[in-house]
């Protein structure tokens, strides 16, 4: 599809959110658009606008943050030992 | 004692009168050096089979008095096994460029059951990689992260690759016990095909906790999940004649079995007391890493005072069967150096029991039994040939009064060929009489079907037996020499392509072609006596194509033929395998470098567990590479840059930020498109293309 900076702007946030893990509900469109329409007040151009969208999206919206499983658990060195 | 003095005095008498009987077979009766050398070699492989013989037989009677009693599960009964607390256990999956999802899917069905006993408190799971492939290593990340999400398991589930892979597994095992091996009592070692039932890795502890001078107790790994022809026939076989042997096995070599390397128990402590291996100080092949590490630990715990156990009656414990010949020769290749590299420790390791050396012997004989064959056969045709076209001798080297008539006696050889397949052919014949006393007829779909499959089983093994001989020779050539002899082509596909298996199997056939040949224009009775092994040869590439084909596996299997009791009734373990849900699914042909960019849970994932920051020149390069990526993205990227860059927190970062600025029509653009699932192009009107 052949589309304007607008409607790429905003396919951009709300993949963003969804990938984010955010329910994507009638309110975060809502905030969105609104996000979408205060950049594009500001900015046309594709990609001066997608910085700038990136740039408050993280502020704006409180992604989901949990807590990451811990990759390894803490040092408790030992030593191999070789005979001979 | 008893066991093996009886083991050995009866495999001493059989091959000395199969010696014997050759003797007098053969033309001169050993009385020049052709004939001296084929008894010889005859001799050692004679005695090679007839050890497989007896074991099996040993196991078919220690199953039918119903079991060892001096084994480990005899001496303490379901009660008190109940009864005893566990200890701390790791339970540790080495993996190295494998198929990730295969993996952890075995690892996530152990688990489950694990987490069914309600015993899951005492034990943590690792997952050791030594992957170097960032794209490989950031999907093993990924789907652990994932598997952490969907079992809940943060904290017991760790994933940990060494950036570093020294030593190959056994370093890997290492690496996990310098870390964190004082941390466990126990450490259980799974395959990266490994599947194993929480009751038994419970058993496994708590007899490890009742026996306190076992070093290492190892289960009896069946093979399951077989669908090519190839991975069928070996199921089968497990699981039909792999009772009797295990069995015979166990009860030979009691405290002092082998260790294969995983799905056994190990204790930490005196594993890392005594079971450091060093590099070898030899030349060539008997210099550097060991990569045949089980046997040589197993063999060094037994040199500390600790038993090793082989415990067949632990049931619950699985591995997975190359899907076609070309995978099975090429793990036979690193095994077939790993296995010579012993005759070093054979050599000069001091202090090690008589039965370990013999594990290493049997381990070396493995390989060896390939070049002895083929030399036998060798001097066959050259015995031959002096018979056939060079005159006749009538007086040997040593002075004689009478001259010497060679004697041919064909129907003895017939008799001495009966002989040796006897020798091969029975036991399992023998480990079907035992399914019919065990009432397991039933699992294999009943007598006639079970003959049936036994019959498809010894054809295959037929066919297979002289193309393994041949490709094994050329490996034991390879490793003594160092070298490699390049004529294969690589089957990346999952079933063996046409193409590849001539261009594998070619020198063999046409080696084959030319003894037969030769053989046809020098006499057509030796030619007949050729005829097994060449004729496989011959037909070696079809053989492999068919046998990796998995709709031949599915047709025989849907006919009731070569099927194991795993199938019709597969315990819980498996259904959880089976059931299990698929891993989330990335988005279309998007990469996991992608995705560790693009995927904002990801990323943050990805940054906390790489480098916070290089330093210094390598800071730039990171630099200088995360702008370039920006730019090109990373497809021309090498491994190592794109380690580099997958590997650095602050790298990652950036990316991830910078991709989703990036226009629709740039590489991250598209990139992030594809998460989207749009394609759509900038109305041209208003951006002017970059």
């Amino acid at each position: 599809m052949i589309a304007t900076p607008g409607e790429v702007a905003l396919t951009r946030v709300l993949a963003y959110l969804r990938l984010g893990r955010m329910p994507i509900t009638r309110e975060v469109m809502i905030e969105a658009l609104a996000l979408v329409q205060e950049e594009l007040r500001k900015e046309e151009r594709l990609q001066p606008l997608l910085q700038g969208l990136m740039v408050r999206l993280q502020a704006h919206f409180a992604l989901p943050n949990p807590a990451l499983p811990p990759v390894c658990p803490p040092l408790h060195r030992g030593s191999i030992q070789y005979e001979d | 004692m008893v066991r093996r003095t009886l083991l050995t005095s009866l495999v001493l008498v059989q091959t000395l009168a199969g010696s014997f009987f050759l003797a007098w077979v053969l033309p001169y009766h050993g009385g020049n050096l052709v004939e001296k050398g084929l008894i010889l070699l005859f001799a050692l492989l004679f005695a090679w089979i007839s050890v497989g013989f007896w074991v099996g037989l040993f196991g078919f009677v220690v199953r039918r008095l119903g079991g060892d009693r001096h084994s480990l599960l005899h001496r303490h009964g379901p009660e008190t096994l109940a009864r005893q607390p566990l200890a701390r256990t790791a339970v540790v999956m080495p993996i190295y460029h494998e198929p990730v999802e295969r993996s952890l899917n075995g690892l996530r069905a152990t688990y489950r059951s694990l987490q069914d006993t309600g015993q899951l408190e005492h034990f943590d799971f690792f997952i050791l990689s030594d992957s170097r492939d960032p794209k490989v290593w950031l999907a093993e990340r990924e789907a652990w992260y994932h598997l952490c999400e969907e079992l809940g398991a943060s904290g017991r589930l760790f994933y940990r690759r060494r950036r570093l892979n020294q030593h190959y597994k056994s370093g890997n095992i290492a690496d996990f016990l310098r870390r964190w091996g004082r941390d466990y009592r126990y450490t259980i070692v799974l395959d990266a095909d490994s599947l194993m039932a929480g009751d038994t890795l419970v058993s496994m502890v708590r007899l490890m906790e009742r026996e306190p001078r076992v070093g290492i107790l190892q289960t009896s790994p069946t093979i399951i999940n077989g669908r090519t022809l190839f991975a069928r026939v070996q199921q089968f076989a497990s699981q039909v004649y792999g009772p009797i042997f295990t069995s015979g096995l166990a009860a030979l070599q009691l405290g002092e079995a082998a260790y294969w390397g995983h799905n056994a128990i190990i204790r930490n402590t005196p594993f890392m007391h005594h079971c450091g291996l060093r590099k070898l100080s030899g030349f060539g092949l008997f210099s550097g890493p060991i990569s045949s590490h089980d046997f040589v630990e197993a063999a060094f715990m037994g040199r500390a005072g600790y038993e090793v156990w082989l415990e067949p009656a632990l049931s619950g414990s699985h591995e997975e069967s190359p899907p076609a010949l070309m995978e099975e020769l090429n793990r036979d290749k690193r095994w077939a150096k790993g296995n010579l590299q012993h005759l070093w420790l054979l050599l000069f390791t001091p202090r090690l029991r008589m039965a370990h050396r013999m594990a290493l012997v049997n381990g070396v004989m493995s390989y060896l039994a390939a070049p002895l064959w083929f030399c036998f056969l060798a001097l066959t045709t050259l015995a031959a040939a002096r018979l056939f076209l060079l005159p006749i001798e009538y007086f040997s080297a040593e002075p004689s009064l009478f001259p010497q008539w060679p004697k041919w006696n064909p129907q003895w050889a017939l008799g001495l060929a009966a002989t040796t397949l006897f020798l091969l052919f029975f036991p399992k014949l023998v480990a079907a009489v035992d399914l019919a006393f065990s009432r397991r007829l039933a699992q294999h779909g009943g007598g006639l079907r079970l003959t049936a499959s036994i019959l498809i089983e010894m054809l295959a093994s037929a066919l297979l037996a002289p193309i393994r001989m041949l490709a094994h020779t050329r490996y034991v050539l390879e490793a003594l020499f160092n070298t490699t002899l390049r004529w294969a082509g690589q089957n990346r596909s999952h079933e063996t392509r046409w193409r590849d298996a001539f261009i594998n199997q070619s020198p063999g056939t046409l080696l084959a072609l030319a003894w037969a040949g030769f053989a046809w224009w020098m006499d057509p009775v030796f030619f007949y006596w050729t005829l097994p092994v060449a004729l496989p040869l011959i037909l070696a590439a079809p053989t492999s194509v068919l046998l990796g084909r998995i709709w031949l596996g599915q047709w025989l299997r849907d006919r009731g033929l070569l099927l194991v009791g795993q199938e019709l009734h597969p315990e819980p373990v498996l259904r959880e395998l089976h059931a299990a849900p698929d891993f989330p699914q990335p988005a279309d042909e998007t990469t996991a470098f992608s995705r560790a960019v693009i995927d904002p849970a990801l990323n943050r994932m990805h940054c906390s567990c790489a480098r916070q920051s290089h330093r210094g020149a390598k800071a730039r390069q990171v630099q200088r590479l995360t702008q370039l990526c920006l730019e090109q993205g990373p497809d021309s990227f090498s491994r190592r840059q794109l380690s580099l860059l997958a590997d650095d927190a602050t790298a990652l970062h950036r990316l991830h930020e910078q991709a989703w600025c990036a226009r629709p029509d740039r590489y991250w653009g598209r990139e992030v498109a594809k998460f989207q699932g749009i394609d759509y192009l900038i109305e041209p009107t208003r951006e002017p293309a970059p």
